[in-house]
């Protein structure tokens, strides 16, 4: 296959770009704001989650009505989607957010309530979680460590490895993937109900390495010609990286992409939150080693020129 | 030289492979082939005697029992097979046939974690229990919140505000608090230590086939339990301090007269007049009588009993003038008294509604105080007496002659012939102290009773008709079932947990969804390796064949790395090793892409491929490295699944240095000529 180097002028159209970044990032947070803040799962919150699997076909407002008047009205039932109508006749997932030390307590109550309403025998758990209160809080901690340390990490590595300039570019670039991702996930936690799970953070900073994967190969063929094309003008440089590149690019992305489609639709539910995370991820990532890094860098550099020249003025 | 080299990566290659294969027999074995393992044969054993025992018992069997007895009843082979073989077998096998262990999430079973409660902790090493130390030691709790480091310290600034030294509470008279502070501290973290080696000794009898016991960071225990099957008793089994006292029981006339003083101190506390319907002597109170449920109590035939109930309490049975006085007017009168009931063989019984009350009354310091040495203890279960359940609570004697450490062994069998209702029994034996004291006490207190008490709960009181010379005793359960009398067999033996545990988290998998888990993930790694497959080459056709075979080996030196270090794989690390399959994927088209631009200038083939892994190289390098840097954090900072999600990533990057690289150069360099001008690309 003879492919003819491109030579689309990437670093011409990076305002736009930029500019609809910026949008989508401003309507994310408007929808985290809107539901004060992000829509942690009861890992973070603390409480109880039960999968319950009927036997025979269960209307969902039979089972709500169960626990409507009692103890615990807001509980949340959701039909579970990966229906398996040969085995069981309805499966559902109940969750409630408590914050309740005791969560022995917590659960039994649940059962029992369960228990009197449709029979012990007529269900099967077939998976449940309880967190108490303590550590949800830790875990929010926690995760907040992971990213920073792992940023910190990636941005002295880079420092090393190219510039300075490249390691800002790349922080910020990682910076807006985050962002944008947190914020499409509040949008589907508004529509959807899609909640903020240990397993989302775990695909948050994998996204974090992918993207970084992703931007350093532009980086390095900048770096290349940096060395090969002496005399060429920085934008034009960018340019001509960028092109070079973009096949691999696009290539790789739409591998990665489709093999994480492949998940989503045939991994199951209980990894769900992974791996539509990863795809929101994964797609930004590649997009911004384009439209976020590489600009910061040209922005960075002419700043520095400038203010040598205003020096030598 | 190149051939040379070559030479010596291949060897590697194959030094490599032969290991992968070594390392993955084990995994194979245990999930694919029929063969069984001894670890299974002792299961399958374990299994099959309890369910002939079922059979012998004449009780139910499960329809996996049936299906165990009617496959293997009749095999010599398992029944036949030494205990000790099988065990050494199957150590042999554990350390040195490293199966790939599945997570949680895919083979289904508990995971707990549990931190321990050092507020009941200092509760129970107090010398003494009032009320100021539970409002010391809330108040530290509070200040501390969820920072078990920072609870010490408060509870020195606590104590320090109010004036009050440690040594009331704690160590010995006259210490000071810093001593005794850092001894209490020193026996916390013990604690963790020996609570790690009674749960493990705990869940070794319970009988899980690779539990995991692993303390966390200082104070936390994380427990998980593969396969487990019923959740409520490991629980449980976990949780339960099993702390066993032996107390004697206070004598009648003690009883009487603290039952007294307790009422009198109530109702002068009250600020009530003294009443006359209470005498100090014997409990002439005909309150007792009037309880309808004395009488009815009475009419449980049973004349093997002894006391008459009343007989304890009154000698007037027939009173009449007390039967106008109402339940108010009682309770006026006899603020402890009026809740108290006699039972058809002397026990004191408490109204299950009234419980909180009596709870509190004890609860007094004036009340404790009045009871000096001694203390009321509860009933393990209420009874049911004419559709209303009572508890009984019994006077004991604070200081226990004898506790569960001195417990060796322990059994449950089914109570032999003489009970009525055949219930289930735990015959126990005491190692030499324990039975040099055992003797002496029932040898001194022939005719008292012995409270047999199990983390605060009375299980029986029994008299003592004889002394006891052999250090061995029965505690009948009355009633229960066959798993109570063998988890308290369990928990006696192994011990008890001397700082009690909190549940943080517990969470259970059924395995159902485990086995539904493992179906979608190996569904979708198989689509998703398929696409990528055809993926490769199609874009670049016979050297994507070499990309293909690249894959496959890294997928198989990934999954035989967890093997042979005995990681776990869990559903999250499957996804990662797709997700790795898709990655690895860019490194080879970093390389084709870079060898097909130095083809496009007109170089020779050869010094393209040449340039074309070289200057990849260093891409690759960096490009892996900042995800491995993402999957290290990952990694410290995950729990259980997405710590599996972590390794199988980094473990999966790794490989990728060696096989997008290594192997494709070397299969290219096999199957490309010399002088070749093309190359499939």
């Amino acid at each position: 296959m003879k492919v003819k180097t491109t030579n689309f002028d990437f670093m011409g159209v990076k305002v736009p770009a930029m500019i609809i970044s910026a949008v989508i990032i401003l309507i994310g947070l408007l929808f985290i704001v809107f539901q004060g803040g992000l829509n942690y799962n009861i890992e973070f919150n603390g409480g109880y989650l039960m999968q319950a699997a009927f036997k025979d076909k269960v209307d969902i407002t039979e089972i709500r009505s169960a626990f409507s008047t009692g103890e615990f009205p807001d509980i949340e039932i959701q039909e579970f989607s990966d229906q398996n109508s040969e085995k069981y006749g309805t499966e559902v997932v109940l969750k409630v957010e408590s914050t309740q030390q005791d969560i022995k307590l917590l659960e039994s109550k649940i059962s029992e309530i369960l228990n009197t309403k449709f029979g012990k025998e007529s269900y099967e758990v077939r998976q449940s979680t309880s967190i108490g209160p303590k550590v949800g809080g830790e875990l929010k901690s926690s995760t907040l460590q992971a990213i920073i340390w792992t940023v910190l990490l990636i941005l002295i590595y880079i420092t090393i490895k190219f510039q300075f300039k490249f390691a800002v570019g790349a922080v910020i670039a990682l910076a807006h993937d985050m962002m944008i991702t947190v914020g499409l996930l509040s949008i589907l936690g508004y529509f959807f109900g899609f909640e903020i799970s240990l397993s989302v953070i775990a695909a948050l900073l994998t996204i974090l390495g992918y993207s970084l994967n992703d931007t350093i190969v532009v980086y390095d063929r900048i770096r290349e010609n940096m060395t090969k094309y002496k005399g060429m003008e920085f934008e034009k440089l960018i340019n001509t990286s960028i092109n070079e590149t973009l096949i691999r690019t696009l290539l790789t992305g739409a591998c990665t992409i489709i093999v994480v489609i492949i998940l989503i639709i045939f991994g199951g539910e209980v990894i769900r939150q992974l791996t539509i995370t990863l795809l929101i991820g994964i797609i930004t990532g590649t997009f911004s080693s384009v439209y976020i890094a590489s600009p910061i860098v040209l922005y960075w550099e002419n700043l520095m020129h400038r203010k040598k020249h205003l020096y030598r003025a | 030289m190149k051939e040379h080299n070559n030479m010596i990566r291949w060897i590697i290659f194959a030094v490599l492979f032969s290991w992968a294969i070594y390392a993955l027999i084990p995994t194979y074995r245990t999930y694919f082939s029929s063969e069984k393992t001894a670890v299974d044969k002792i299961r399958l054993k374990s299994d099959l005697s309890k369910a002939i025992e079922k059979v012998e018992r004449g009780e139910n069997l499960s329809g996996l029992e049936t299906a165990l007895i009617k496959n293997y009843g009749d095999n010599e082979e398992y029944l036949s097979l030494a205990d000790e073989e099988l065990e050494k077998l199957s150590n042999f096998e554990k350390q040195n046939l490293k199966s790939m262990a599945l997570g949680l999430d895919l083979q289904g079973g508990m995971h707990l974690v549990l931190e321990i409660d050092y507020d009941q902790l200092l509760k129970n090493k107090a010398l003494k229990k009032d009320k100021q130390l539970d409002d010391l030691l809330a108040a530290a709790k509070l200040r501390s919140g969820t920072d078990k480091e920072k609870y010490f310290n408060e509870i020195k600034s606590v104590f320090l505000e109010k004036n009050v030294p440690l040594n009331t509470y704690f160590g010995k008279p006259g210490e000071s608090d810093t001593k005794i502070l850092a001894s209490l501290d020193s026996s916390a973290r013990k604690g963790i230590a020996t609570t790690l080696e009674v749960l493990r000794n705990r869940i070794d009898q319970f009988g899980i086939a690779e539990p995991s016991i692993m303390p966390r960071g200082k104070h936390r225990i994380v427990v998980e339990l593969p396969g487990v099957k019923d959740e409520e008793r490991a629980t449980n089994l976990v949780n339960q301090a099993a702390f066993l006292e032996f107390k004697l029981v206070a004598e009648n006339d003690i009883l009487q007269q603290k039952i007294n003083d307790i009422d009198t101190a109530l109702k002068n506390e009250d600020g009530q007049e003294n009443s006359n319907a209470v005498t100090t002597d014997t409990l002439k109170t005909d309150s007792l009588n009037n309880e309808p449920a004395v009488s009815e109590i009475k009419t449980e035939t049973d004349s093997t009993q002894a006391e008459d109930a009343t007989k304890l309490f009154s000698d007037t049975s027939k009173d009449t003038t007390a039967a106008s006085q109402t339940e108010d007017e009682l309770a006026k009168t006899s603020p402890f008294k009026s809740y108290l009931i006699g039972g058809r063989s002397g026990e004191i019984l408490v109204k299950e509604k009234n419980r909180l009350k009596v709870v509190a009354i004890l609860k007094n310091d004036n009340v404790r105080n009045i009871l000096g040495n001694y203390e009321f203890v509860w009933k393990n279960k209420p009874d049911v007496y004419n559709n209303e359940e009572y508890s009984e609570i019994m006077l004991v004697e604070k200081k226990a002659v004898l506790d569960g450490t001195s417990i060796v062994e322990a059994s449950a069998n089914l109570a032999s012939g003489s009970s009525a209702t055949g219930g289930w029994e735990v015959p126990f034996e005491l190692n030499r102290d324990g039975g040099r004291i055992f003797s002496e006490v029932t040898g001194k207190n022939v005719g008292r009773r012995l409270a047999i008490i199990l983390d605060n709960k009375l299980y029986m009181a029994p008299n003592i008709q004889v002394r006891i010379p052999n250090g061995r005793g029965v505690i009948t359960l009355g009633g229960g079932t066959a798993e109570e009398a063998r988890d308290m067999a369990i928990v006696l033996k192994a011990g008890a947990l001397e700082a009690p545990l909190e549940i943080m988290e517990k969470r259970i998998i059924g395995p159902s969804l485990g086995s539904d888990s493992i179906d979608s993930s190996v569904k979708a790694s198989i689509i998703g390796s398929i696409i990528v497959v055809l993926f490769m080459l199609i874009l670049y056709k016979v050297s994507g064949i070499f990309a293909v075979i690249a894959l496959f080996l890294n997928t198989l030196f990934t999954l035989a790395s967890l093997a042979y270090f005995k990681a776990t794989l869990t559903l999250p690390g499957i996804a990662g090793i797709v997700l790795s399959i898709g990655m690895a994927v860019d490194a080879n088209i970093i390389i084709f892409e870079r060898i097909k631009e130095e083809l496009e200038q007109k170089n020779t083939v050869l010094s393209a491929i040449n340039a074309g892994y070289d200057r990849a190289f260093v891409t690759i390098f960096d490009s892996n490295l900042t995800t491995f840097i993402a999957g290290i954090t990952l990694y410290q900072f995950g729990t259980g699944p997405v710590k599996g999600f972590a390794l199988t990533l980094m473990i999966g990057l790794i490989w990728n240095m060696y096989t997008a690289v290594v192997m494709t150069r070397l299969l290219s360099d096999l199957f490309t000529k010399k002088n070749a001008k093309t190359i499939s690309i």
